[in-house]
């Protein structure tokens, strides 16, 4: 890891000068007029997604869309007649939107630290080991007043790359989750401003861009997504009690709405695509798990609802080999799905928790999970097998002492790494070594060995963190989100001798 | 129309001196937030039920105000009128959105129930510190309508 190519700095200037370049690579004049008239009608007008029919039925629920053909519908999309929902390429910033309730004022006061003085307090932070989470890129618009990071770092921390300076293309509320593409090569962010933004790299020479903002589609907060298998669709989970799917053109990133999920009664909480691309898994306030099977013709079928939980469900996961998933809730417990003669049933409830379980993760081979929780702790099970040959998961060791706040998130990475995101502000990684170390404050051994704390981001993002995730295909890199509205890219990487 | 609570306690508004016993230094720029400022920030709001502040119900005072902020923390325990009073949810989301758009967003804030004062009050608690849930409900214009008569202040 020691030599990895740190992403280069650009300076300010060239920097304003690529994102217009970029800008206006996005659209034309004409399509830029268009799009805003359809804004504006968008206003008075509900746009509808492309649904002919929508069968409801308790349990069974079929959405019949119109098969769309990718060859022609890339000049369907941009025409205006079509009558779906399209994504919006970046345009001119809107006029401001009076102030949302509950938004924060005073926010200015602190004058800001600078990058400088918060990475020396970070040295002190760090474990033995020597590892770092340094700073690669900022994107999304600071909703606080700050100065520009990465000016006063010293070397040889890489210097952080704010990408949006304007609001134009940043998250205009708290960002709660992204989600990387399969192929690692795109982000999905989604927000309270009830938008998602895809963002890609811009070129070879580094530097992030907003490719794409779905919109007009949530009337509440998005609260997270899912990318198909295949990387060609996107759900979209929202508080408006609805899943959006998405699907992107064959090249590019014009994305279309193409069904709508609907049943459950409250906020959707989590969405999850099955490893194998046929089911997508829901999970709701009203306390269910919904598994919808993925048909053609972006039709979705739900086959099953599952109730069980006490209490708000939070989030949902698969286990790599798809066979399972697993449910964590405001009730303190995990719950793990299987399938049992075309029913899903719940194979098995893990109890250990204090409080409200907010994330899982699993390991790559799904031998092993993390959950994380409102009480502070990290939890990692292991799972064995049964006499009958059913996965049995069995509490290996609690990771306690680390987090001040609630952890929101938790990400197991290909190279055996948990991330965390937590209220606290900060990015913390953790490791299980190969053998146990001798005395390590804070770490309760259990039979599955104990985790060591490989280094700590503190202040990470100015607010909470909301979610961490491990790019896949680049080894150490992770995207975090937070409530104050930005996402940021992170290298992990050895410290100089 | 049936009160929870048709005969509640009134009390007197405090008159509180600000603590101006303070020694300025040099790298003192900024005055910290004290639990007579956070205080001052939530006595006027009004009860749901009755055309009374939280102040002159009891339901706040400063002594059940802890704040830090070097720490950047703060917890306000508040106490319902009845012990089974319907609306300490709404009370507590209420002390929450207010001080949510006075106080710098570097603070984190714990509201919880006096202890001992309400037969459901771990689970108000859990719901009142669940950011998420306070998230969606805020996202409900008839709560946030609810919210905002309160913190109208005392009517006229």
């Amino acid at each position: 890891m020691s030599g990895e190519e740190l992403l280069p700095q650009r300076s300010g200037d060239s920097l304003a000068v690529h994102k217009a370049r970029l800008f206006r690579k996005q659209q034309d004049d004409d399509e830029e007029e268009e799009t805003a008239e359809e804004e504006s009608s968008a206003e008075d007008v509900k746009l509808q997604p492309r649904i002919d029919s929508i069968a409801l039925a308790r349990g069974r629920l079929s959405i019949n869309t119109d098969a769309t053909s990718p060859a022609g519908s890339v000049e369907e999309s941009l025409s205006r007649k079509s009558g779906g929902l399209k994504s919006k390429s970046p345009k001119q910033p809107k006029p401001k939107s009076p102030k949302k309730q509950g938004v924060r004022t005073r926010f200015a006061e602190d004058s800001p630290e600078t990058e400088g003085e918060r990475s020396n307090s970070l040295a002190g932070t760090l474990s033995n080991v020597g590892r770092k989470l340094s700073e690669a890129f900022t994107f999304g618009k600071s909703r606080s007043s700050s100065i520009s990071r990465g000016e006063e770092k010293p070397a040889p921390e890489p210097e952080p790359v704010e990408i949006s300076a304007e609001s134009t293309h940043g998250h205009t509320d708290r960002v709660w989750s992204v989600t990387w593409s399969p192929a690692g090569d795109f982000l999905a962010s989604c927000a309270g401003d009830k938008t998602v933004r895809i963002w890609s790299e811009a070129g070879p020479s580094g530097g992030w861009h907003c490719a794409a903002v779905l919109e007009d589609s949530h009337s509440r907060t998005v609260r997270s997504c899912a990318w198909s298998p295949g990387g060609r669709q996107l759900a979209t989970a929202s508080f408006d009690a609805t899943t959006a799917i998405w699907q992107r053109e064959l090249q590019g990133q014009e994305w279309e709405q193409v069904a709508v999920l609907e049943g459950h009664e409250n906020e959707v909480k989590s969405v999850a695509w099955s490893p194998s691309g046929m089911l997508v898994a829901t999970c709701s306030r009203d306390k269910s798990v919904w598994l919808w099977e993925s048909l053609p013709g972006n039709e979705f079928e739900c086959v099953d609802v599952k109730q069980g939980h006490s209490q708000d469900v939070k989030m949902v996961a698969w286990h790599p080999d798809g066979d399972v998933l697993a449910s964590a809730s405001y009730d303190d417990t995990i719950k793990l799905w299987t399938e049992s003669d075309d029913e899903w049933i719940c194979a098995q409830t893990l109890v250990g928790h204090e409080s409200t379980v907010w994330a899982v993760a699993f390991n790559t081979s799904g031998s092993q999970m993390v959950s994380c929780s409102a009480d502070t702790t990290l939890r990692v099970w292991n799972c064995t097998s049964n006499v009958d040959g059913d996965p049995n998961w069995k509490l290996a060791t609690t990771i306690t002492g680390y987090h001040t706040r609630p952890v929101y998130s938790v990400d197991w990475s290909h190279q055996n790494v948990i991330v965390t995101g937590s209220g606290d502000n900060a990015i913390r990684c953790f490791v299980q070594p190969q053998q146990a170390p001798s005395e390590v404050p804070g770490i309760s051994l259990g039979p599955g060995g104990a985790f060591q704390l490989l280094g700590c981001k503190e202040q990470a993002h100015d607010a909470d963190v909301n979610c961490v995730q491990w790019r896949p295909h680049h080894p150490s890199e992770l995207a975090s989100c937070g409530d104050d509205g930005i996402i940021k890219l992170w290298l992990a990487h050895e410290l100089p001798d | 129309m049936d009160l929870i609570n048709p005969e509640p306690i009134i009390h007197e508004r405090k008159n509180l001196k600000s603590n101006t016993d303070r020694t300025t230094t040099s790298e003192d720029q900024r005055d910290a937030i004290d639990p007579l400022e956070i205080f001052e920030h939530i006595r006027d709001i009004t009860d749901p039920e009755h055309p009374y502040s939280l102040e002159q119900l009891n339901v706040v005072s400063e002594d059940l105000i802890d704040i830090s902020d070097d720490k950047s923390s703060l917890r306000v325990q508040f106490t319902p009128t009845v012990q089974h009073c319907s609306m300490a949810t709404l009370i507590g989301l209420c002390i929450r959105v207010k001080l949510m758009r006075v106080l710098p967003s570097r603070f984190k804030v714990d509201i919880l129930i006096t202890p001992g004062g309400h037969s459901t009050e771990e689970a108000v608690n859990k719901q009142l510190n669940d950011k998420e849930r306070v998230a969606a409900a805020l996202e409900n214009p008839s709560l946030v309508q609810m919210v905002n008569n309160s913190l109208q202040g005392p009517k006229p």
